[in-house]
């Protein structure tokens, strides 16, 4: 019976995102249409910055990619207006730009998704500065398990790399790892506004400990944050050791079924918040968004907690029918977010639960949430070069589907090589 | 030609009724006339659908020729001839329980298993007793068990062959007196009892196959009648899966011997049955990583039923019988599984006392054996006398009866090594059934049957005068032996229970107004009565544990959940209804109502514990909430609707009888009792579990509403000379609906591990850092009703004697549906549905 059910619930599914698909496409003819494309620009750009400019568009139907590049000299308007002739259609819209002379160049990028031309005419893609990151990012996740001989799922060997992609030494002593609440594979209606531009709902909160200046991560260094700092090949030959791991999430409990492994030379991350009183890890589809982030002026977690838990109400589209929902999350603003990796399997993606200016993309291990292959395998970020103090220098344009390799086989010393 | 002729007087003596009906006089001829004709009608009289009774309550009878028609392949089958039911297709290889009166889509939730379990089987006579009934996997951690098992909820339907039954009858409303242990009705299985020829029968379907053989013979003159029968089934779940099935043998032998002793009449009825059950689900070695994985599920059961009936020959106003039955049954479970650890550490936990222990360490992997030995024993003897008289001119029909009803189970239980368990994080240990002490239920009853007749006016036929006819009775019960604290100790629940019916003739039929209220007890089963003790194993909350270390400190706390507060689960009900009966034509229509607020369910209890732990040689205390399970009055079922039957005659040259029923099933579901919940508690705070220091007391209501109205139209053939039947069934779902039920979920108080007891739970603590969460938000949405619109289905039934001896039958259930699409949120959706078929061969030699 569950099989069943399991298979209406795949023929729903599909049911559903084919009649996405047709909705997506405007009713009309296949003609050309004028689009102005309306590019706003970060606050704080230079006057009289030459600047170029790369607008892409992808006609999400057809799979056709068109892109211009506009060159110039900013007059000091916060807006740059072009005006394009492609055929009718449903696209994604992306800018990134460079601008500024060389040794002060900055970065801008900006996306505007699934627009339709018809009727509007203009699209708006709101940019931002990307950032030349001036603190950790995230190198490697490992999220999905590992099989055993057997076949059976075995947990406690996830594991997160966090990588100094800068020329200073970096403390990693308050960064926070995040997994958000909403998941990528869901899309759903936030009510009344759509807080991702302004926050993002968490749901699991670690935070390394120190007072400011005592993990310190040199350039080209790494930080190794695992479930159980232990050699897991003694448990499951297919796994691996983490015992030289810099810190582990420690599920504290007084049930003893829920017996989180805490390996005393292995320090503990501080937990402030989790959804779940069993043991956490970020789920093992690669479902949600794993983020970093630097909480302001060391706060409590009691405190962040008190101040900082909401709920908001959003609306679902089933099998079943339209939901109105609630959850309950913490508030992390976007601000003091470091680094963001969405992750979501290729074929199930609906949606981006951070905002665009944190990643504008996501990544995966598998094609679909429950495909038995994910099981031992990662994402990885990008090398984009290699200095000449033999450090690598890590691709971090905020967009995890350019920034990261999918489906890696999962290593966690690959970054400490 | 007679038949002609007794229908035109029939049209002419109902025109007369109508124009003059002082006037209606009939002759002699008339009367004559009259007769024949009800006599051709009885010779025709074959019902292949579930009559209403024409008894005071309201009750539902299924005969031979019915169940011969629906082609059954267990009990469950039956049911679905029940006003309000639609036809299901079999389960057989998942437990099937009885929901009477319950809407089509009612609460499997076991907090609501007290209407089936209060649904009492009698065949023939005797009670069918399942308070000893403890077979399933303790801990919950078997799906293969969870969807067979059946404790605390009554009689599994899919055990019970129909092969050996002549009538069933299925008793609605308020059963009488005789009838105890019960809160929803009563299902009455009459089995066959008289000479027959040997009958066999074969049934096939996509999923099971059934085979049936059975004998009655008698000798001197119909005083000796001995019955045999014995049917094998087989059913899977999947055609195309031979691993997971379900087997069941049932074999009968029925001796019924008569005595004349001087001027006395001696019964004696003697009934052996044996009913085996084996339910297996096991893994593909070929496809499945786990092969080690089976489920074998088996229930051997012997009944031995007596029954001695002492009467006058000729002063019959007297009769007294004693009735013994005897059930035992050896039933065992075996679940083997492979179990991986997902996390490293995982601790042994096998302490059996109270108090700190030094626990090994489970293996990462290991195959679990688990073992369930149940040997329930149930007795029941009730001596019973009846008594006929008239006080003046009301006629009486008065029964007394004592019993007596003994369950104990002496299985060794729940067996498994704890060092290797199926579920590894249960706060259960192994347990042996037959510590668990006897339940002694003694219970009487005294009930009248009183006819009064009120006018005389009628000359035509005695049958026709005003009558009142009424039963009233009243039944004590108690539960014996049982320990002081048990506020159910030397306590007598009483069940007044009464039908009245008032007899109108009209014409040459009558008209019937009745009403009926009663009040039905059941008691709590042995589990319910004596649950397992919880070991509640505790750690501290930052604990070091190594992979390198082999053991644990672990403190056991064992509580003993046993609520001596329990009661019986009481359902009160009434109906009102309006019957009739004229010319063939039946019709009936029922109002009810059923109350029943104690319920038995699983309420979670909630206490603050200190245990010590030592670690390093150091000992520190530490405090957390404790919650853990409790069986309490605390569920209840409301039940109201409207059921509806029309019967026509059997209409001359069609050949065709037409058959309304339905009902309007409205099934409330709810918790009687504020209660702790933990729903949507798992956060930690800085490290802090909330549900180990708070938990919030919510008085919401907890449950869900149920609603169907349907109408089946049957119309059915029956063609004596080609000897076919042929009935078609049209289901008209008109809607079915359902509805949560709205919860607050602001908590009225909170317990705070600190002193263990309850604090208001104030404004200000919904922006705690901790007691916020305590504060549930529920989406009003969730609270909507959903209503799912008409569901219409067409199943056809054929019969087909083909020489005096043999016999062919088919059946297809869903042959046609009309299911149109539906906007429901926004979304259309469109449903479908595959018919079930099956046929079968009957032999009578």
């Amino acid at each position: 019976m569950r099989k069943r059910i399991g298979w209406i619930a795949l023929m729903f599914t599909a049911l559903w995102m084919n009649g996405c698909r047709e909705k997506l496409q405007p009713s009309g003819d296949k003609t050309d249409t004028d689009v102005t494309i309306v590019c706003h620009l970060p606050d704080g750009m230079s006057l009289s910055d030459e600047y170029t400019l790369t607008i892409e568009a992808t006609d999400l139907n057809m799979a056709r990619h068109y892109h211009w590049e506009l060159t110039g000299v900013l007059d000091g308007d916060s807006v740059l207006v072009h005006t394009v002739t492609i055929p009718t259609g449903y696209y994604d819209w992306s800018s990134s730009g460079v601008f500024g002379t060389a040794g002060r160049l900055q970065r801008i990028r900006g996306y505007a998704k699934g627009q339709s031309t018809v009727g509007t005419g203009n699209v708006d893609i709101r940019t931002y500065l990307t950032s030349n990151n001036t603190d950790l990012i995230i190198a490697e996740v490992f999220f999905a398990g590992t099989l055993t001989p057997e076949g059976k799922q075995y947990t406690g060997d996830k594991y997160v790399v966090l990588y100094n992609n800068t020329e200073d030494t970096l403390f990693a002593d308050g960064i926070v790892l995040v997994e958000s609440k909403m998941k990528n594979t869901t899309q759903i209606t936030l009510k009344p506004v759509d807080f991702r531009n302004e926050y993002f709902a968490a749901d699991a909160l670690y935070r390394i400990p120190g007072t400011g200046k005592e993990h310190p991560v040199a350039p080209g260094g790494t930080i190794l944050l695992v479930d159980n700092g232990i050699d897991h090949r003694s448990y499951n030959p297919n796994s691996f050791d983490l015992s030289h791991a810099d810190f582990e999430w420690y599920d504290v409990s007084t049930n003893p079924n829920y017996t989180d492994v805490n390996n005393p030379d292995v320090e503990d991350l501080e937990k402030i918040y989790c959804y779940t009183l069993t043991i956490w890890a970020p789920n093992n589809q690669g479902n949600t968004s794993l983020a970093l982030c630097r909480l302001p002026d060391s706060i409590s977690a009691e405190d962040y907690v008190a101040r900082y838990k909401f709920t908001y109400d959003y609306i679902i589209v089933t099998k079943a029918g339209t939901f109105d929902m609630s959850a309950t999350a913490c508030k992390l603003m976007n601000n003091w977010v470091v680094d963001a990796v969405n992750l979501c399997p290729s074929t199930t993606y609906q949606w981006l639960v951070v905002d665009d200016s944190l990643d504008g993309g996501y990544t995966y291990v598998a094609t679909a949430g429950n495909d038995k292959s994910r099981y031992g395998k990662c994402v990885r970020r990008r090398t984009m070069t290699t200095h000449p103090s033999g450090r690598r220098i890590l691709q971090d344009t905020n967009n995890s589907t350019e920034d990261f390799f999918p489906t890696q086989e999962a290593d966690p010393t690959y970054f400490m090589r | 030609m007679k038949r002609l002729g007794g229908w035109i007087l029939l049209l002419g003596l109902a025109f007369r009724a109508w124009a003059a009906p002082d006037s209606l006089r009939l002759d002699s001829a008339q009367l004559a006339l009259l007769d024949s004709m009800e006599r051709a009608f009885v010779l025709e009289e074959v019902v292949v659908t579930a009559e209403e009774s024409t008894t005071k309550s309201s009750a539902s009878v299924i005969n031979r020729e019915a169940m011969h028609h629906l082609q059954p392949s267990s009990f469950a089958d039956l049911v679905n001839l029940l006003p309000g039911a639609t036809t299901k297709d079999p389960d057989l290889t998942h437990a099937n329980s009885i929901h009477l009166r319950e809407a089509n889509n009612y609460s499997t939730d076991d907090n609501y298993a007290a209407s089936s379990l209060g649904t009492g089987f009698v065949i023939d006579g005797a009670p069918v007793s399942t308070d000893a009934n403890m077979q399933y996997i303790q801990g919950g951690s078997s799906t293969q068990d969870g969807e067979r098992q059946m404790v605390n909820k009554g009689v599994d339907m899919r055990t019970i062959s129909t092969d050996e039954i002549e009538k069933v009858e299925i008793i609605r409303g308020v059963a009488n007196a005789e009838y105890g242990e019960i809160t929803s009705g009563v299902v009455k299985i009459e089995r066959s009892m008289k000479p027959t020829p040997w009958r066999a029968r074969f049934k096939a379907d996509g999923f099971s196959k059934l085979f049936h053989v059975g004998k009655g013979v008698a000798w001197n003159a119909e005083s000796t009648v001995l019955n045999v029968g014995i049917d094998y089934l087989s059913a899977k779940n999947d055609p195309t899966n031979t691993l997971e099935n379900y087997r069941r043998i049932n074999a009968s032998v029925r001796l019924q011997q008569r005595w004349m002793v001087q001027e006395y009449v001696l019964r004696w009825q003697s009934n052996i049955d044996y009913s085996g059950n084996i339910d297996t689900d096991k893994n593909d070695p070929d496809i499945h990583n786990t092969r080690e994985d089976s489920y074998r599920s088996e229930m051997h059961k012997i009944g031995w039923t007596n029954t001695v009936n002492w009467s006058h020959r000729t002063q019959t106003w007297w009769n007294t019988s004693l009735q013994a039955n005897v059930q035992g049954e050896i039933s065992n479970i075996e679940h083997t599984k492979f179990i991986q650890l997902t996390t490293p550490i995982h601790p042994i936990l096998d302490n059996m006392d109270e108090g700190g222990k030094d626990a090994l360490l489970l293996p990462s992997k290991y195959v679990a054996n688990h073992r369930v030995e149940g040997r329930p024993l149930s007795v029941f003897i009730r001596p019973k006398t009846s008594f006929t008289f008239h006080t003046w001119t009301l006629g009486h029909k008065a029964d007394v009866g004592v019993e007596w009803k003994y369950d104990k189970n002496y299985g060794a239980g729940q067996l498994y090594d704890m060092s290797r368990p199926m579920n590894y994080t249960s706060n259960l240990r192994p347990r042996a059934y037959y510590d668990i002490p006897a339940n002694n239920l003694l219970a009487w009853y005294v009930q009248d049957d009183i006819h009064i007749p009120l006018c005389q006016r009628s000359r035509v036929n005695q049958k026709m005068l005003h009558s009142l006819d009424m039963n009233i009775g009243i039944r004590g019960s108690s539960l014996l032996g049982l320990d002081s604290r048990y506020a159910m100790r030397g306590k007598v629940y009483i069940d007044p229970r009464i039908n009245l019916s008032y007899n109108i003739p009209v014409g040459i039929g009558f008209l019937h107004i009745a009403a009926a209220w009663g009040i039905h007890t059941k008691m709590p089963t042995l589990l319910q009565l004596y649950p397992n003790l919880l070991y509640e194993d505790l750690k501290a909350p930052q604990q070091i544990i190594t992979s390198t270390e082999q053991t644990m400190n672990v403190y056991t706390h064992v509580i003993n959940p046993v609520n001596y507060d329990l009661k019986p689960a009481r359902n009160n009900k009434w109906e009102v209804r309006v019957g009739g009966e004229m010319k063939g034509h039946h019709f009936a229509l029922t109002y009810f109502r059923e109350n029943m607020r104690d319920g038995f369910r699983q309420w979670s209890d909630c206490l603050a514990f200190t245990y010590p732990i030592t670690e390093n040689g150091v000992t520190t205390d530490y405090t957390k909430l404790i919650t853990y399970p409790l069986t309490t009055n605390g569920s209840r079922i409301f039940k109201q609707g409207i059921e509806w039957q029309y019967q026509s005659p059997r209409i001359p040259v069609i050949c065709t009888r037409f058959t309304i029923n339905g009902a309007w099933l409205h099934t409330r579901y709810e918790n009687s009792q504020a209660m702790f919940s933990t729903d949507k508690l798992s956060q930690v705070v800085a490290g802090k579990a909330v549900k180990d220091t708070l938990m919030g007391y919510y008085d919401w209501e907890d449950g869900s509403i149920r609603e169907n109205l349907n109408t089946n139209i049957i119309a059915d053939v029956y063609l004596k000379k080609i000897g076919l039947t042929v009935s078609a069934t049209f289901e008209l779902n008109w809607y079915i609906a359902r509805q949560t039920l709205r919860k607050n979920g602001t908590p009225i108080a909170y317990m705070d591990s600190k002193d263990g007891k309850l604090h208001p739970y104030r404004e200000v603590d919904k922006v705690d850092p901790y007691l916020q969460y305590l504060n549930f938000h529920y989406n009003e949405q969730i609270f909507r009703r959903v209503t799912v619109p008409f569901a219409g289905y067409l199943n056809l039934r054929v019969q087909k004697s083909i020489t005096k001896y043999a016999n062919i039958a088919l059946f297809v259930n869903k042959l046609i549906d009309y299911l149109p699409d539906y906007d429901e949120e926004g979304i259309t959706i469109h449903r479908s549905a595959g018919p079930y078929f099956g046929m079968e061969v009957n032999l009578n030699i």
